[in-house]
């Protein structure tokens, strides 16, 4: 039986390509699992006064996201507490209400667990 | 943001000539303009590489009309420069894969049409891998866009 060789060098190819997309599947799924159980022991993410500070301005979560450069979904996540802003982030919100980081976000949480 | 704009442009400019290369590539295949044309492997694999070719062109479309859209008004742009660059995304992004993954799901799936004019089992799988792949990312990418 004939073999013709592009088929041989496409399923060599093909072959090659899977293993490569394999190898970095393993290690996504690994990080991924590594992820997971870092949560469960994880620091829950900080509590805020933003959505209070906002209600006083009546301001809704679309316009202050667009003012301090991000997205809508991330001032939900930042006010309910699933997610923490970075430093730069942080800064550009308590400095939209004109106050300070520690004014803005609750960080007792950390100091109890430094005690 | 002048930047971005420019980038904008740009990326309209890739998709406009990316559309009219695969227009005259599939006219052709139809017609036979140019004297000669591509043989898939056999006619279902060139009705999967034609609705394939036409989903991704589709997707190609949409994406130019955003970034048309977009071009046309300042909190537009503000708002779409905004979701690319916003943090907490790119988390997520980082986390589900991106772009490795797409870039990867992308040359499967383009080498699964090349593939198709010589074997149609090659086809498939690199199709089929694709697929699947691009799958697991979007599963992976909502799971942790409910997480954060």
């Amino acid at each position: 039986m004939y073999i013709q060789p592009y088929t041989v060098l496409l399923q060599s190819l093909l072959i090659i390509f899977c293993k490569v997309c394999l190898t970095y599947f393993a290690k996504q799924t690994i990080l991924l699992l590594n992820s997971l159980s870092e949560r469960r022991a994880k620091v829950t993410a900080l509590k805020t006064k933003i959505k209070e500070l906002r209600k006083e301005q009546k301001m809704s979560q679309e316009e202050l996201a667009l003012a301090v450069g991000t997205t809508r979904q991330t001032i939900t996540s930042i006010e309910v507490g699933k997610y923490t802003a970075s430093l730069p982030l942080a800064y550009k919100i308590a400095h939209y209400f004109g106050l300070t980081i520690e004014e803005v976000f609750d960080f007792s949480e950390i100091e109890k667990g430094d005690k | 943001m002048e930047k971005y704009i420019k980038k904008l442009k740009r990326r309209i400019a890739l998709i406009r000539a990316w559309l009219i290369i695969t227009v005259l590539f599939i006219s052709n295949q139809q017609f036979n303009f140019i004297g000669t044309r591509l043989t898939p492997a056999n006619h279902d694999v060139a009705s999967f590489q034609l609705g394939l070719i036409l989903g991704i062109e589709i997707l190609a479309v949409a994406t130019m009309m955003r970034y048309i859209k977009a071009l046309k008004g300042t909190t537009s742009i503000e708002s779409l420069y905004n979701q690319e660059h916003d943090e907490r995304l790119q988390l997520i992004r980082q986390k589900s894969g991106m772009p490795m993954l797409m870039i990867t799901s992308t040359l499967f799936l383009v080498a699964g049409v090349i593939a198709g004019y010589f074997n149609a089992t090659v086809f498939l799988t690199l199709v089929i891998a694709g697929i699947l792949q691009l799958s697991i990312g979007a599963l992976i990418k909502l799971f942790y866009m409910k997480t954060y």
